[in-house]
């Protein structure tokens, strides 16, 4: 197979929904010799942005956008490891996390996948996750990029204890902050100075991308 | 004329009859709150719960409400992993049938038997019934709701959402096995809280909001399981049944009227006026405020402001309930919660 071919198999893996594929077309750049980087970039990635402008066209709903995100990361497991890691040290960090008190991670796990998808080193921190980890999880991995999500009202709080609690230590300067779920606002997000709020994953790499550049 | 009692405006409402628009208090944790409690000494005990409503119902005099439940207590008794904040719900983490062989092999306890799911009980059902008795003999009373889950957010809880949405699509006979069970879950708690002489059936669903699934998922799973349970709360308990789902729901508004119940609670980004256009003759719209920026971050003038709008929208013609597009949040201050209702009784008189 030329390298043509094998983008376009990573790219219809994803969109396809065709995890099989995804595995064994990843495995077949690297037999070929295909800079990994650009397997996932001309590949999977161009696969996971088709899958995200269906979303939002509201063509495929999130059933089908999480079974393309299994596909992507099945490519991404086999392709990342065969990274040289040089070339991974000047890749910007981002960290999601849904914030203490709350466990419902759909969104921040969508906002990881197109975060991941816009070539970004995602570190995910998982759900319920205090302030103290958050900022020092942070600290730790340069990240520059904090997201953090949540869907409930009582947990709002949590996001602001996080904001003050980076504000405190300092990192707050090296770091932007964007935050999501249903019960956040533009209004809020002021409130509590994040830089950005959305709820919309696509849009907020999007936004990042102009951002951090 | 004179002013109807909270349960004649209720029943009114669902035929457009009502004296003014009615209103649907969406508080829960947020009236422990505004009281001085931690959620910790509310979560399990019925008494004080009780006491919490009774205060709050006399101070906001909404038309429905529900009271101091512990909404993720039915999966207590299941040894999932949660976390406890001591002034908030709890949070479920794990998933009860982490593998389509558990959906066989793993049974579910007997709701109908307390003795198989006390934390269920203590939490939810035995609060719905104290709620329920406690305000029985109040001809003025404010209808008292049940709450529960609905079918297809259990389902997502009992699998793991994640899981269940992507059963779905590639695997959806293993999503059809685990809906069944939380199918069931959910009847038996229809049927044991509605012999409990609530006034209201009410469901809340988040996991079949617009923005997860689309119209077929929602038809297929949850639409004919609330068919059969609002239709049995209407004809053989003679009570209405209110559905609530988070989110953007403007993709499943052709589908809600087949739920066959009776109004219909959705949130903030929704256009109240399009639902409105859309199944206003045929379902009891109930919204639509922001909850965050107007009826938790607002003053009483805002919400004054907010609730006259909807009322604007949706209150020609009567079958509109004003409400938050979702339950107050926790740090809510009680004048708001009466605001909504002081926006009704300025705005909304037919």
């Amino acid at each position: 197979m030329n390298k043509e071919d094998i983008l376009k198999d990573l790219e219809n893996s994803v969109t396809t929904y065709d995890v099989k594929l995804a595995k064994s077309s990843a495995q077949a750049a690297l037999d070929a010799n295909v800079d990994p980087v650009i397997a996932i970039n001309e590949g999977l990635v161009v696969g996971m942005g088709i899958i995200s402008d269906r979303y939002a066209e509201h063509k495929i709903y999130l059933p089908q956008v999480l079974v393309a995100a299994t596909c992507m990361y099945a490519g991404l497991d086999i392709l990342i490891p065969a990274i040289p890691v040089e070339n991974m040290q000047n890749s910007k960090k981002c960290a999601t996390a849904v914030v203490e008190g709350d466990v419902h991670d759909i969104g921040k796990n969508i906002v990881k996948t197109m975060l991941t998808a816009g070539g970004y080193i995602v570190s995910d921190l998982g759900k319920d996750v205090s302030p103290n980890t958050i900022v020092e999880i942070a600290e730790k991995e340069g990240i520059g990029c904090v997201c953090l999500s949540t869907l409930m009202t009582p947990t709002l709080d949590n996001m602001k204890r996080t904001l003050d609690l980076m504000n405190e230590t300092g990192y707050r300067s090296k770091c932007i902050v964007t935050i999501g779920g249903p019960p956040t606002s533009p209004d809020f997000a002021a409130g509590i100075g994040a830089d950005h709020k959305d709820t919309d994953a696509q849009n907020c790499v999007g936004w990042l991308k102009e951002a951090w550049s | 004329m004179k002013e109807m009692s909270h349960l004649e405006r209720l029943e009114a409402t669902m035929k457009g009859e009502a004296d003014r628009v009615a209103v649907f208090d969406f508080s829960c944790i947020s009236m422990s709150q505004s009281q001085g409690y931690i959620w910790d000494d509310v979560r399990y005990d019925v008494d004080t719960s009780v006491e919490i409503l009774k205060k709050h119902a006399k101070a906001v005099r909404h038309d429905m409400t529900y009271g101091p439940i512990e909404p993720n207590a039915i999966y207590h008794d299941l040894d999932m992993k949660a976390s406890f904040s001591k002034n908030n719900y709890s949070g479920i983490l794990g998933a009860y049938f982490e593998t389509p062989e558990d959906i066989d092999s793993k049974e579910l306890y007997d709701l109908k038997d307390s003795s198989t799911c006390p934390h269920a009980y203590s939490g939810l059902i035995a609060k719905t019934e104290a709620f329920a008795k406690a305000f029985e003999k109040d001809e003025s009373r404010t209808a008292i709701a049940n709450v529960c889950w609905g079918p297809f957010t259990i389902t997502g809880f009992l699998r793991g959402v994640e899981n269940l949405l992507m059963d779905t699509f590639i695997a959806p006979a293993d999503a059809e096995k685990a809906y069944s069970k939380g199918e069931k879950l959910f009847e038996d708690f229809a049927e044991v809280t509605l012999n409990m002489g609530i006034d209201v059936f009410y469901s809340g669903d988040p996991t079949s909001s617009g923005d997860m699934i689309d119209i077929d998922t929602f038809r297929k799973y949850s639409v004919p399981t609330y068919s059969r349970i609002h239709q049995m709360a209407k004809n053989k308990y003679g009570i209405p049944s209110v559905l609530h789902i988070c989110g953007n729901t403007s993709n499943l508004v052709p589908a809600i009227p087949d739920s066959k119940c009776d109004g219909f609670s959705f949130d903030y980004m929704n256009d109240l006026a399009s639902f409105k256009e859309e199944i206003g003759d045929r379902v009891v719209l109930t919204g639509n405020i922001p909850p965050v920026d107007v009826i938790w971050k607002g003053t009483p003038d805002s919400i004054m402001m907010a609730g006259k709008k909807c009322i604007e929208q949706a209150g020609k013609g009567g079958r509109f309930m004003l409400a938050s597009g979702c339950e107050h949040p926790r740090d809510t201050p009680l004048e708001n919660a009466i605001a909504l209702r002081e926006a009704a009784e300025k705005y909304g008189k037919y």
